[in-house]
């Protein structure tokens, strides 16, 4: 074997055809290391925990990390500690000198020309930075102040920037001084508390979750009675849960369409929707051009359950009661206990409502028993789901 | 070590500490001669290549200005000796049919041998020492110094991606090597 062969080697494994099994296997790793992401990682552990061949790669896994994890008992020798400090130099390593602080990297602005007014955009953080040109009565020898303000800020009028800011405020910053240790301070404050902010609106959109499915389980029935369901999510990531979705009606022997990107499969004719009883929690999902629309037709004892769909799509990520189909609710700390947030159920037939992390949900079911697309997906043995995605936005405080 | 300790060694340090410098040798030696050890091979050049480090660890300090953990600095200092190291010395992986099972005359040319170790230590060490460098670096930092995925990824300045492709190729490979060993339950190492 050549060595830039062994570089890229990965044995072939003939317990599994599928390209995107392999993929999955890929995952396996950091799956057992806790380094995949919530959506991803829930994904991962659905998949092991239906694949057998993935459940001994699992196990092999944990236990050759656990044996290496042994490995290193090696000591340095006293000798070693002599050696460095008589290796030191006499003189002391001294202060670090002061210097400037550089630029916020959420700003990296120019100072503005004669035109007075420049707009950037930062980086992640989807703030807007402006700098001012005011009189020459500022603080800053230039006249110029940065503001930072959130790209919820719609209008921006300059007298603003002499209030003072709050951390839950539009507007996030004034300063003088944008290379400041305040203004680092007073950034970095802000984001943490939008931070928290959102993971507290995650964490009641959990427990809602959680509470809506316990008491929806005594009208629970088999989704291969209704034929199809249509599901509206607002999500953080459309193209990331469109895959995920896709990848699993492709692995569970389905097919897919109704798609935005490449490889849209045979075109299934959806029913119209029945009833329009819908109740949302108070975020607001934007309908963007980045909404879609996908249709997924797959076997129906492949759809346990709705939680099971929304388990592809991520939907599932925070604490929350686990509940078991058909028996009480299993709590947290039993032997029984599912990783939080991961809920089994079944899908009722009739209309209803679900509300789930990280946004709204709804399912409504698709036809009557004299619908066409109703009769067809039932002789076929499928089931058709129309999932409709939008991006996810939290609502301000 | 809490940060407020931390920052208080820093600057008894700073201020020509000798004893402070001690304490951090303590909280710090034998993991950076453990990641020197894996790198060079040699106790002799472990023990070169940490003097080294820590020399420089001792001088860097007066421009330390604490923007990032002390521990996440040394080791950032360490990881750049043992690389530079390796690229001196152009280690690479040994051939994949060459046998390893050879004993050293002398126990400090194989530092990893000594009186007691089980069959599956020597068996996984073998199967680290014919990994290819990359696969070796990835283990190395997350499974023997206990870095994460992010922290490797800064340490060999890759992708996240990269170092959880690297890893799972890595134990592929290691269970490739490791051939009909099972390695079971409760096994002692």
């Amino acid at each position: 074997m050549r060595p830039n062969q062994r570089e890229n080697y990965e044995p072939q494994d003939p317990r599994s055809a599928s390209s995107g099994h392999d993929r999955l296997r890929a995952d396996l790793k950091a799956c057992v290391d806790s380094e995949l992401a919530a959506p991803r990682g829930w994904y991962v552990r659905l998949h092991i925990s239906l694949c057998t061949a993935c459940q001994e790669e699992v196990k092999w896994l944990r236990r050759l990390g656990e044996n290496m994890g042994d490995l290193e008992k090696a000591v340095p020798s006293p000798r070693l500690r002599a050696r460095i400090l008589a290796a030191l130099p006499d003189n002391p390593p001294g202060m670090p000198a002061l210097e400037p602080r550089k630029r916020l990297q959420w700003a990296r602005l120019s100072p503005a020309p004669a035109l007075g007014l420049v707009v950037g955009l930062a980086c992640a953080a989807g703030l807007f930075a402006i700098i001012i040109r005011n009189s020459p009565k500022s603080g800053s020898p230039s006249g110029e102040k940065l503001a930072i303000i959130t790209r919820h800020e719609h209008t921006f009028a300059p007298e603003k920037l002499n209030s003072p800011t709050s951390p839950d405020a539009k507007t996030v910053l004034v300063t003088d001084d944008p290379t400041s240790r305040e203004a680092d301070r007073r950034l970095a404050t802000w984001l943490d508390a939008q931070t928290h902010r959102e993971a507290r609106q995650l964490d009641a959109n959990h427990k809602q979750w959680a509470a809506l499915v316990k008491s929806l389980r005594p009208r629970l029935a088999s989704p291969a009675e209704s034929g199809g369901l249509r599901l509206a999510m607002a999500v953080r990531e459309v193209d990331d849960t469109e895959n995920r979705l896709a990848a699993w009606a492709v692995h569970v022997g389905g097919v897919v369409s109704g798609r935005s990107g490449p490889a849209a499969h045979e075109p299934v004719n959806a029913a119209p929707l029945v009833g329009t009883n819908e109740r949302y929690i108070p975020v607001a999902p934007s309908s963007t051009a980045g909404d879609r629309l996908m249709t997924l037709r797959v076997p129906a004892g492949r759809v346990l359950s709705l939680e099971q769909v929304l388990t592809q799509a991520g939907a599932f990520g925070g604490p929350g009661q686990v509940v078991a189909a058909g028996s009480k609710p299993v709590s947290a700390g039993s032997r029984r206990a599912q990783p939080p947030g991961h809920v089994r159920g079944v899908v009722p037939p009739s209309t209803y409502t679900l509300i789930g992390p990280p946004g709204a949900v709804s399912a409504r079911k698709i036809g009557e028993p004299g619908d066409q697309s109703f009769a067809r997906s039932r002789a076929s043995g499928t089931i058709t789901l129309q999932i409709e995605l939008s991006s996810f936005v939290a609502s301000d405080p | 070590m809490p940060s407020e300790i931390e920052r208080q060694l820093v600057r008894r340090i700073q201020a020509g500490d000798r004893r402070a410098f001690e304490k951090l040798l303590d909280a710090y030696e034998t993991r950076v001669y453990r990641l020197a050890l894996r790198f060079t091979n040699s106790v002799a050049d472990a023990e070169d290549v940490t003097q080294e480090i820590f020399v420089g660890v001792y001088k860097g300090l007066g421009q330390f200005r604490g923007s990032s953990a002390l521990g996440t600095w040394i080791y950032r200092i360490a990881m750049n000796h043992c690389l530079e190291f390796r690229r001196k010395r152009k280690l690479d992986s040994i051939p994949y049919d060459e046998d390893l099972t050879l004993p050293a005359s002398n126990w400090r040319d194989d530092p990893f041998q000594s009186a007691g170790r089980s069959e599956l230590t020597e068996k996984l060490e073998a199967a680290l020492s014919r990994l290819s460098p990359l696969h070796r670096d990835v283990i190395v930092l997350h499974e023997l110094q206990g870095l994460t995925y992010q922290e490797v990824a800064d340490e060999l300045d890759v992708p996240v991606g990269t170092v959880k492709s690297r890893l799972s190729n890595a134990f592929r490979r290691l269970r490739d090597l490791l051939g009909g060993y099972v390695v079971e339950e409760g096994a002692p190492v």
